[in-house]
């Protein structure tokens, strides 16, 4: 009876469930770890591979997710994809080519494909060129309202506004900003090099976490142009690397590389600016700069994960609901793979971790209400995985 | 402060393109502001805030970039040199100073009148001097004197540390001789701003020149008389050319297309001590085109750097010819102001022997190919004679300018105004050149002329964009003896945020 209302309040939850989505599904349920969970409704997932020591073929690859396996659909060749983002509808699937040059020029590209409707494969919608020098692009984030799709290059340390037609495909760079190092960590990059991306809820501010420039920049959106409002740069906040925002946008969640810290800072959307530190919280790093991959919060707002690569473990983490505080909740062996990227799906059920060097994606079943992380779930071995994201049904 | 001209001024749509008018090549490729700095304090401050902005700045001097270098920078900034033009500062002691936004027009008069001296470069008035020098410099009296960066002794120049600083740098032999190397001729837009270039001497201006100028009929020319003329051209400055007596003469064969009526040669020549006491190599040159007939009364068509013919002169007779001699300065800066600005496409190669029968042949071909539809009368190709002082010994290894044993230098320009033409034109010139270049040499080079016993690749002040299909076009125009990677060196060095950027910039 317990488990039947807590479904009954997450159907009522989940406004983007289709209609077809009904008896059928609900037939499907099974418990786990004390918790209903939905494990065979069907998902899609587009996973970039490119040429890496994992292996991989430059492509990408698209999978059905159906009562626990992963069965392949349909493979698109494509240049050194790096990055996926899904479009807020679902329709259009963007993947960042990692590559220096295009047409003879030095530049990276972005292409834009149509999902279909009918059986979720991929239809390339076109191939858009980023700015000149903008080489090597690694991350992207699509605005809220999916108008504007903002690359960071990694090899110039180049951001690029793209902005998104009606029917998906992207135009030529309307905004360019060009990030320069700051060298106060010498040892590790003097040059910049943005780690990752994000729009805030607004639209119109994008956050940009840099490694090398050992900063975290706020750049304002408006009229499609792209300025910055502020940076920090000290040397206490040690190089940023993977932050994300807490889904009513007033917390900052950042996983400090180089230190081996994870903060959390309160957030004006209003402004765009990050403001005092609520929180830091020291986390071993092994010796390593690079153990700190991985950060995701779960849709409801309720729980934080981070993953690193040394110990192939997974951290949950409770969310305070007043004040964005953590404490720890559990934390999950992944079986001996590391936690480079990891992936919320949208309808909360599920969290994907991918290990980029073993080519390995594990998928952690989730209170989809609470974000409570279940069992370590089917694995798929995808060599040269670099980035996934998921269509849910 | 720099005088900031942003999309709400008045002038911002002139100042926003280039002389080239296919630049920019869409509305939205065009700069969002141009600042225009008259010091080079200006310069450093409006380059810092440039930085500071995330914009990517494009240096202009002149605006004669032939390629998209400078007003293709969407959400950039152009750094407009054209109003520094100062040419002395405290400090500079008995130095010639050219300051980057001068035009050699400028520099001509500035250098004669105080000085008695003069710069070896470009016979455009209106080239910005910038640009032109930190590409080498060449012109009329190179085979006499060189290449501008030949004399070239110190060099004032803004580049951006890695924390994103402006930096004033004066490098020289003695100091930061990597970066002093690279400013002598490697192109504009590569390392930082020139704001000043210096010179401890310079040749003296010659007194006067003889100009001749002879041309051929197109109606009546076979294919076996103009293969003649060209290697009668090109023998002259494979062999006799070499002795220092002939040095003093500059010719250019402007070969344009059979539609244009005429094709010709135009001469300079003065004596190796600036007079034209003797004019007996003039008439030794001229009497090797006898035999093919050329009017010395009808002009031949030609591009932008034709010889003036405007000013007075003294008429001469030579054997059977008759020459003009001026003052140097009237023939240098009378009439060359470089034209009014069109659409335009070039391309360039340097040339280490004669023209060969199939280089002759397809040369024909080519310019007695009609374009359907299409005027071709806007489309040269100059072949300048090269050689003498330009090939100096030591000059290779001390400056960016590695062709140092060319005897001619050609550059293929075709001038238009109908953008409706550009495809048809640019696929015109592009399959000329294409198949100019695949007569001879390796086979994966076929289309280029790479470096080779024939060819010594291209002049990077006559970029041509069409190159970047070839994953070999930086020793197309540093060659393969190793320029390039030291070029790289530089670029990491002293640019290691690749502010300085673009189409064939060095790459970082």
């Amino acid at each position: 009876m317990h488990s039947d209302h807590r479904l009954l309040n997450r159907l009522s939850r989940r406004a983007f469930l289709r209609s077809t989505v009904s008896v059928a599904a609900l037939g499907q349920l099974r418990s786990v770890a004390g918790s209903t969970i939905l494990l065979k409704r069907n998902a899609f997932a587009y996973v970039a591979c490119g040429q890496t020591m994992g292996g991989g073929d430059g492509s990408l690859q698209v999978f059905s997710l159906h009562g626990g396996h992963w069965t392949a659909i349909q493979q698109v060749p494509t240049r050194a994809p790096a990055c996926v983002v899904l479009s807020p509808d679902q329709q259009t699937l963007y993947v960042a080519n990692e590559v220096g040059t295009h047409d003879g020029l030095p530049r990276g590209t972005v292409d834009a494909f149509r999902i279909d409707p009918s059986d979720s494969r991929l239809r390339l919608l076109g191939r858009q060129a980023l700015s000149l020098a903008a080489t090597y692009p690694r991350q992207m984030a699509l605005s809220p309202d999916g108008r504007l799709l903002a690359v960071a290059a990694d090899g110039g340390a180049i951001y690029n506004l793209l902005p998104v037609s009606t029917d998906g495909s992207l135009d030529r760079p309307c905004g360019i900003f060009k990030q320069l190092g700051c060298g106060l960590r010498t040892r590790l990059r003097t040059d910049a090099h943005p780690h990752r991306l994000l729009f805030d809820s607004t639209g119109k501010h994008l956050l940009s976490s840099g490694f090398g420039s050992g900063d975290m920049s706020t750049f304002v959106v408006a009229q499609s142009a792209v300025s910055r409002r502020m940076q920090q740069r000290t040397v206490e906040i040690d190089h940023f690397g993977v932050c994300a925002l807490h889904p009513d946008g007033s917390i900052f969640y950042a996983l400090h590389k180089a230190g081996g810290s994870l903060s959390c800072s309160r957030y004006d959307s209003a402004s765009g600016t990050v403001g005092e530190t609520i929180e830091r919280i020291s986390m071993p790093t092994y010796g390593s700069d690079f153990a700190l991959e991985a950060l995701a919060i779960h849709p409801s707002g309720r729980m934080l994960y981070t993953a690193e690569t040394t110990h192939s473990r997974l951290q949950a983490w409770h969310i305070h609901p007043q004040d964005g505080h953590l404490s720890q909740a559990k934390h999950i062996e992944l079986n001996g793979a590391s936690g480079n990227e990891m992936v919320v799906a949208s309808n909360g059920e599920s969290l994907f971790i991918l290990d980029r060097l073993r080519g390995l994606i594990h998928r952690i079943a989730v209170d989809n209400a609470t974000g409570e992380p279940g069992f370590v779930g089917e694995a798929a071995m995808i060599p040269g995985a670099q980035s996934m994201v998921f269509k849910t049904l | 402060m720099a005088i900031t001209v942003d999309r709400n001024d008045p002038r911002f749509n002139m100042l926003k393109q280039s002389r080239n008018l296919r630049w920019p090549a869409h509305e939205a490729d065009a700069v969002e502001e141009i600042e225009l700095c008259e010091t080079s304090e200006q310069a450093a401050e409006a380059l810092q805030r440039i930085i500071h902005a995330g914009v990517r700045p494009t240096i202009r001097s002149g605006g004669h970039c032939y390629e998209d270098f400078v007003v293709n920078n969407p959400n950039g900034s152009i750094l407009d040199l054209s109003l520094l033009t100062t040419t002395a500062m405290a400090g500079d002691g008995n130095r010639h100073r050219i300051s980057p936004g001068q035009q050699l027009g400028d520099v001509y008069l500035e250098l004669y009148k105080r000085h008695g001296v003069t710069i070896p470069a470009g016979n455009c008035y209106s080239v910005g001097a910038g640009g032109h020098i930190s590409g080498g410099g060449y012109g009329l009296l190179s085979r006499l004197h060189g290449l501008t960066i030949d004399w070239l002794s110190q060099v004032e120049i803004l580049t951006v540390d890695s924390k994103g600083h402006v930096e004033l740098h004066r490098v020289d032999k003695d100091h930061d001789a990597d970066l002093f190397r690279a400013c002598r001729g490697a192109g504009g837009g590569n390392f930082g701003v020139v704001t000043g270039f210096l010179f401890d001497r310079l040749p003296a201006a010659p007194y006067e020149v003889a100009n001749v100028q002879l041309s051929f009929d197109w109606a009546t020319m076979s294919e076996d008389t103009f293969t003649a003329i060209l290697s009668t051209f090109g023998d002259y400055f494979a062999h006799r050319g070499h002795d220092p007596e002939t040095w003093g003469l500059f010719a250019i064969l402007d070969l344009t297309h059979a539609s244009s009526g005429r094709f010709g040669i135009s001469v300079q020549f003065c004596n190796p001590n600036g007079r034209c006491d003797d004019l007996k190599v003039v008439e030794e040159f001229l009497d090797l085109f006898h035999e093919f007939e050329p009017d010395p009364t009808k002009a031949p068509s030609s591009g932008e750097r034709r010889l003036s013919q405007q000013g007075a002169s003294n008429r001469e007779r030579v054997g059977r010819h008759t020459v003009d001699k001026r003052l140097w300065l009237d023939a240098t800066i009378g009439g060359s102001g470089g034209g009014h600005s069109v659409r335009a496409k070039y391309k360039s190669s340097y040339m280490r022997e004669t023209f060969s029968p199939a280089e002759s042949k397809c040369i024909y071909k080519h310019l007695t190919r009609a374009l359907p539809n299409v005027d071709l009368r806007g489309m040269v190709l100059s072949v300048d004679s090269y050689g003498g002082a330009a090939n100096a010994k030591g000059m290779a290894e001390a400056t960016s300018s590695w062709q140092r044993s060319s005897i001619m230098k050609t550059q293929f320009q075709h001038y238009w105004v109908n953008p409706a033409e550009d495809d048809a034109r640019l696929q015109w010139t592009r399959e000329f050149f294409s198949d100019l270049y695949s007569q001879h040499g390796e086979p994966r080079y076929a289309g280029t002329p790479y470096p080779s016993e024939r060819y010594e690749g291209c002049y990077i002040n006559y970029p041509d964009s069409d190159m970047l299909a070839y994953d070999f076009w930086p020793q197309l125009y540093y060659g393969d003896k190793g320029l390039y990677p030291f070029l790289q060196k530089v670029k990491q060095r002293y640019d290691p945020n690749n502010i300085f950027h673009h189409a064939m910039s060095i790459r970082a």
